[in-house]
């Protein structure tokens, strides 16, 4: 068993036996007629101030407050636990009222997002990294205007050298529109090729119209495709990488006020203040 | 250039390694030995002897029980005993006893301070001109309680006239031996590394000298340094030493043409131009232990050679052969590996006849197995660098892809996994908020099954860009760093044209404008000329004063390098690339 593999299963059965514990403890509560959601609302707001600190950790790297990687997997195990604790807290059932249903959305999309964040950032890694040439995100429109210029200098070059208009039609019916092109997120929805198979296939159709030296200038223009499709999909990625954040912590600093509005109303209409 | 004026653009020797040396103190040195037996003739105009005392050495005046040198410390400097003695402590002294600590670390409300101090622009400094020398620098300590300390203790004095530091510092090694002031009043000129250079360049009695010196104390002490010859009685040791043949393998200056190499031929054609030491198949006449460099152990593999390890300083190469003729002598066994010299190497030979009378009887049993027929490469050598066993752990390729990028040489090679890298740039982040705002490293490089060689100083165990350095700016701090002072950075350049991993650059320095900052005129009594703003007057014409800066693995925090903390995927890590078995371990995590 590799390092991650013990890892994993060391911090699963702890967070496992978080749950049964929280359990237990809402069990006992309950049993003894304790405001068990007091409790339980109490803890849920502790756990998601624990798991906010990961960002504000994230802020001070200068300082030894162990390696973030160990934040990050206290993040994503006590985030379990709080979905737990949030079950607990809100007794199996559908929100009822304005604020607890506002409150319940914030934290399902905040436990969506944290989700579907540790998934993308577990998948996209090795995808990107076996695409092709390395590329860094904020470098990516530069690679995209200079292939596009690229490209444009091997058409005009075969037009010149060929005397016919048949690279120019094409590029302008069909590549231009694909180079022009910024790819977005969607792009990762389904095969992420699925783009540059289409152009790769229609210049093999077009290559029975052109001449040999053509055909050499259509190779070169292949080449350019291959690029292109490893440009399209770093930018989807890496994009991806990054805006996944943008709801989750946002969203997290609501549901902290939200929440923070919760425990107070439901102190003062409680009579604990 | 301004007749009234002139540049103050930073040169060598401008500031003098002390001050208090001055042209009569140097007359008095020049008539004491060994200086007095050089010819004043044989140095260069620009470099002369009176020079070279003058701005690279300094004067120490020490109490008694002063520690001069720590064992164990990395040193750029010689020491030559002027008056009085210096004790040499020949066995290891414990660490509280020389006062070590984990070094200057900031503590957590300086860590906050600095933090909220950082400055909004990149690269900004006080102005060049009015930077100060820091007056604590290398502060010197006294070794307590003398007579208990050193009970039972091997001690060696060194007279007036003996110099002692110097394979340290020419070999950027760590000190073997603490040196401390027998008497009250001893004094010692420290030379430091670039003098002591130039000095050896010049005077080939100095070199002589030191040549044979190493023969007589550092020889020894590198010979210790292996498990199988620590155990031996002294005399065997110096019967080893007498005998143990000097060989050197390479060129000094491989950093120049590897990167060529690399680009424009194949790797069977380079593994071509590598000096060999020992061919697979030849016998072995003595047990070879590298003394500087790296070399590439290979065998052959269908129609060319695989690398299947690589040898760094203090690890032996041999013994399995040696024992084996020794257990049969009626079958000859050969090298089963070829070596070859990566870049240069120099390379002890210690004769097969000895190795058969002083060494084979004394091993133990679990060295003896190891060296059976079924072992690998012997692993008597501390650290074992790399066996067949780690080598599969690594994978095919990734061996020859080290030793292709030279990697080899990193004590601290930050290595990124891709497969988990988020590009996220925490680490980046992270960096840049330990130096000011400033990162120290550029997260690219080449790449190989998923593992980037990041652009990071590697804190190299050769540091080639420590040669050229005029002022001693960049060193080797006591916990192996290698970091610049900036406070006597140059900006001469001559780091970062050395470095062969492109990992040092250059900077333009900036003001509290964020102006560039140029030298500025001086009048003829050497003050700084202002113009009628008050502001100084700045010699644009030369160019933007620049200074070199790189990753110093973050020596003055707390808790390591930040980059390795800030990252939340474990992609990133700093290794050690002789520590091969958690280099395995990271790659099959």
């Amino acid at each position: 068993m590799n390092f991650f593999a013990r890892r994993r299963l060391r911090n699963t059965l702890l967070c496992l036996v978080g749950m049964v514990l929280a359990y237990g403890l809402w069990r006992m509560l309950k049993i003894a007629l304790r405001p068990a959601a007091i409790y339980t609302g109490f803890a849920l707001l502790a756990l998601v101030l624990a798991l906010a600190l990961f960002n504000g950790r994230k802020k001070l790297p200068f300082l030894p407050l162990m390696k973030a990687s160990s934040w990050l997997q206290f993040h994503i195990y006590a985030g379990w636990l709080s979905v737990f604790v949030f079950l607990l807290h809100s007794g199996f059932r559908l929100p009822t009222g304005m604020l607890e249903t506002i409150l319940s959305v914030l934290f399902v999309i905040v436990a969506l997002s944290g989700v579907a964040g540790l998934f993308i950032t577990r998948l996209l890694p090795p995808a990107i990294t076996r695409s092709g040439e390395p590329l860094v995100y904020e470098r990516i429109p530069r690679y995209q205007h200079a292939l596009r210029t690229e490209v444009e200098g091997i058409v005009e070059d075969a037009e010149r050298q060929s005397g016919s208009t048949a690279m120019g039609n094409f590029y302008m019916s069909t590549l231009a529109p694909y180079f022009q092109r910024r790819s977005s997120v969607l792009l990762l929805a389904g095969n992420p090729s699925r783009h540059s198979q289409r152009i790769l296939g229609q210049m093999d159709e077009y290559c029975r119209y052109l001449d040999e030296e053509l055909v050499g200038s259509m190779g070169r223009l292949r080449e350019c495709v291959e690029r292109k499709r490893n440009l399209d999909f770093q930018n989807a990625a890496q994009r991806l990488l990054k805006l996944w954040l943008f709801v989750h912590i946002p969203f997290t600093y609501s549901l902290i006020i939200v929440a923070l509005v919760h425990a107070w109303v439901a102190l003062v209409y409680g009579g604990r203040l | 250039m301004d007749a009234s004026g002139q540049t103050i653009r930073p040169a060598r020797w401008d500031e003098p390694f002390d001050a208090d040396v001055t042209p009569e103190r140097v007359e008095r040195i020049l008539t004491l030995p060994p200086f007095d037996r050089m010819d004043p003739q044989r140095f260069p105009r620009h470099l002369p002897l009176a020079g070279i005392l003058r701005n690279d050495t300094r004067l120490l005046t020490l109490k008694q029980d002063q520690i001069i040198v720590r064992e164990g410390d990395y040193g750029n400097s010689a020491f030559l005993v002027l008056e009085g003695t210096a004790r040499v402590v020949l066995e290891s002294l414990p660490r509280e006893v020389l006062g070590r600590s984990e070094g200057a670390k900031k503590g957590w409300f300086q860590s906050i301070a600095r933090a909220l101090g950082t400055r909004r622009l990149r690269e900004q400094r006080p102005h060049h001109t009015i930077r100060q020398r820091e007056a604590d620098e290398d502060e010197l300590t006294l070794l307590h309680d003398v007579p208990r300390v050193l009970e039972g203790k091997r001690t060696n004095d060194l007279q007036p006239g003996e110099l002692f530091g110097e394979i340290a510092a020419l070999g950027r090694s760590p000190r073997t031996a603490t040196v401390i002031a027998a008497q009250n009043g001893t004094q010692m000129l420290e030379i430091r590394w670039q003098g002591l250079r130039d000095l050896m360049s010049y005077a080939p009695e100095m070199k002589a000298h030191i040549e044979q010196r190493f023969r007589e104390h550092g020889l020894r002490s590198l010979l210790r340094a292996l498990d199988i010859i620590r155990r031996l009685p002294q005399e065997a040791v110096d019967e080893i030493a007498a005998a143990t043949e000097f060989e050197r393998h390479g060129r000094m200056d491989w950093y120049g043409s590897y990167q060529q190499l690399l680009d424009k031929t194949t790797p069977s054609e380079r593994l071509r131009t590598e000096p060999m030491i020992l061919q697979q198949g030849d016998y072995l006449n003595g047990l070879i232990i590298v003394r500087g460099g790296f070399v590439r152990v290979s065998r052959k593999y269908h129609l060319g050679e695989q690398t299947t390890a690589y040898l760094g300083k203090g690890q032996c190469y041999g013994l399995k052969e040696i024992y084996q003729n020794a257990q049969k002598p009626g079958e000859l066994v050969t090298s089963e590996h070829s070596l070859r010299a990566v870049g240069y190497v120099d390379v002890l030979v210690i004769p097969t006849v000895l190795v058969e009378r002083l060494i084979l009887p004394r091993l133990t049993a679990a060295e003896i197995r190891k060296l059976e027929p079924q072992g690998s490469i012997s692993k008597t050598a501390r650290p074992v660098k790399l066996s067949e066993d780690a080598r599969e752990k690594l994978g095919p390729g990734i061996v020859e892809f080290f030793m292709d990028k030279r990697t080899i040489n990193g004590g601290a090679t930050m290595l990124i996994d891709l497969d988990r890298c988020t590009r996220c740039d925490d680490c980046v982040r992270g960096c840049a908020s330990a130096h000011d705002g400033n990162p120290r490293f550029i997260r690219q490089g080449d790449q190989l099954e998923g593992i980037q060689i990041t652009q990071a100083c590697m804190h190299c165990h050769d540091p080639i860009c420590m040669i050229p350095c005029p002022t001693g700016a960049i060193h080797r701090e006591e916990s192996g760093e290698v970091v610049i002072n900036d406070r006597t950075c140059i900006g001469c350049s001559s780091c970062a044209n050395n470095c062969p991993y492109n990992n040092i650059q250059m900077v333009e320095i900036r003001d509290e404008r964020g102006m560039p900052q140029f030298p500025v005129k001086l009048d003829a009594k050497q003050r700084i000329v202002f113009d009628s703003q008050g502001s100084m007057t700045s010699l644009s014409a030369d160019g933007a004063v620049q200074r070199a800066t790189k990753c110093d693995l973050c020596h003055d925090l707390l808790g390591g390098p930040a980059c390795v903390r800030a990252c939340p995927h474990d992609a990133l890590i700093r290794l050690d690339m002789q520590e091969t078995d958690k280099l395995a371990a990271w790659l099959n995590r």
